[in-house]
């Protein structure tokens, strides 16, 4: 389990990962070393990984999908390999509903979608495909960005 | 946006705190002319620096998807709700027959059941939970700066 520093660190960088490490520094009252070694222990067991989110939207990528994809077991890996190799693809999840995945594309426009969708429906055989635009984002990555979170 | 720009972008993407150098190094392009586009990104596209976290090696081994469909006059208090509770990550707002994407991490199934619970009680008409069972890719989209040509 993680100690108090650890827990700290963790929630001070879901917040702002840019800030500066002495700012973390100064705000959890740890020393910087303490932190840097804490960080990379986290980083070697890959407990966390630093990402920057950004706006597709406003890089010229406007159409962001969620599909819940279903099909057969003995298909589960040829999709699978299908989804990781497409370059549109943000996140896949497998999850436990007789072999489905979540997965979230981001595309140009429409007619990309479209071309995604016809790769995928030659692909392999799907038992269920439904499609979801994202209209709005409430919120995003909010969770343990508070000490309470760990309560 | 040019080449350029999406090759710095995908090395932010990959990771947050990666030093002008190695950028600098990797697009060819002078240090000070990638500080003077970050400073821009930062203003404009840049929506979120974070930390991802593999949440199941810090003890909160149930990570669900959940699809809520609700009526109109019910939408903000369950919206309030969401955005208030702590175990809540990341919301969106969907159509095709939902209205919320929610994604939501728990230590037990206690916990999920309590979310469960408020969840119908604010008045959902309609709810599908899926459990991660494996998360395959997370954020990868321009995250890889060898490739943004292809993008």
């Amino acid at each position: 389990m993680l100690n108090g520093k650890e827990k700290g660190l963790i929630v001070a960088l879901r917040r702002q990962d840019s800030q500066n490490i002495m700012n973390v520094s100064k705000t959890q009252e740890i020393p910087k070393s303490t932190l840097y070694d804490i960080m990379h222990k986290l980083q070697k067991t890959d407990i966390l990984r630093h990402i920057t989110k950004i706006s597709f939207e406003k890089i010229g990528f406007p159409i962001k999908i969620f599909f819940v994809i279903r099909t057969e077991i003995q298909n589960r890996e040829k999709l699978k390999q299908f989804l990781i190799t497409q370059k549109n693809v943000n996140n896949i999840h497998l999850v436990n509903n007789q072999s489905s995945f979540h997965v979230e594309c981001i595309f140009k426009n429409q007619k990309e979608a479209e071309e995604f969708l016809e790769d995928l429906e030659e692909q392999t055989p799907l038992t269920q495909l439904s499609v979801y635009n994202l209209l709005d984002t409430i919120q995003e990555e909010k969770f343990l960005t508070q000490e309470t979170h760990f309560e | 946006m040019n080449t350029d720009d999406l090759k710095i972008i995908a090395h932010l993407r990959q990771d947050s705190r990666r030093n002008l150098t190695r950028i600098s190094k990797h697009t060819m392009m002078p240090v000070s002319t990638i500080f003077d586009r970050m400073k821009k990104y930062n203003k404009d596209i840049i929506t979120k620096s974070t930390i991802l976290v593999d949440f199941k090696k810090l003890g909160y081994d149930i990570k669900v998807n959940i699809l809520v469909k609700i009526c109109q006059e019910k939408r903000d208090p369950l919206k309030n709700f969401l955005e208030s509770c702590l175990s809540v990550n990341s919301v969106y707002r969907i159509n095709n027959g939902f209205d919320y994407f929610i994604e939501a991490i728990f230590k037990d199934m206690m916990q999920l059941e309590q979310f469960n619970d408020k969840i119908d009680a604010l008045g959902a008409e309609l709810k599908q939970v899926h459990y991660i069972l494996e998360e395959i890719k997370r954020e990868e989209f321009i995250s890889e700066p060898d490739l943004v040509d292809m993008i």
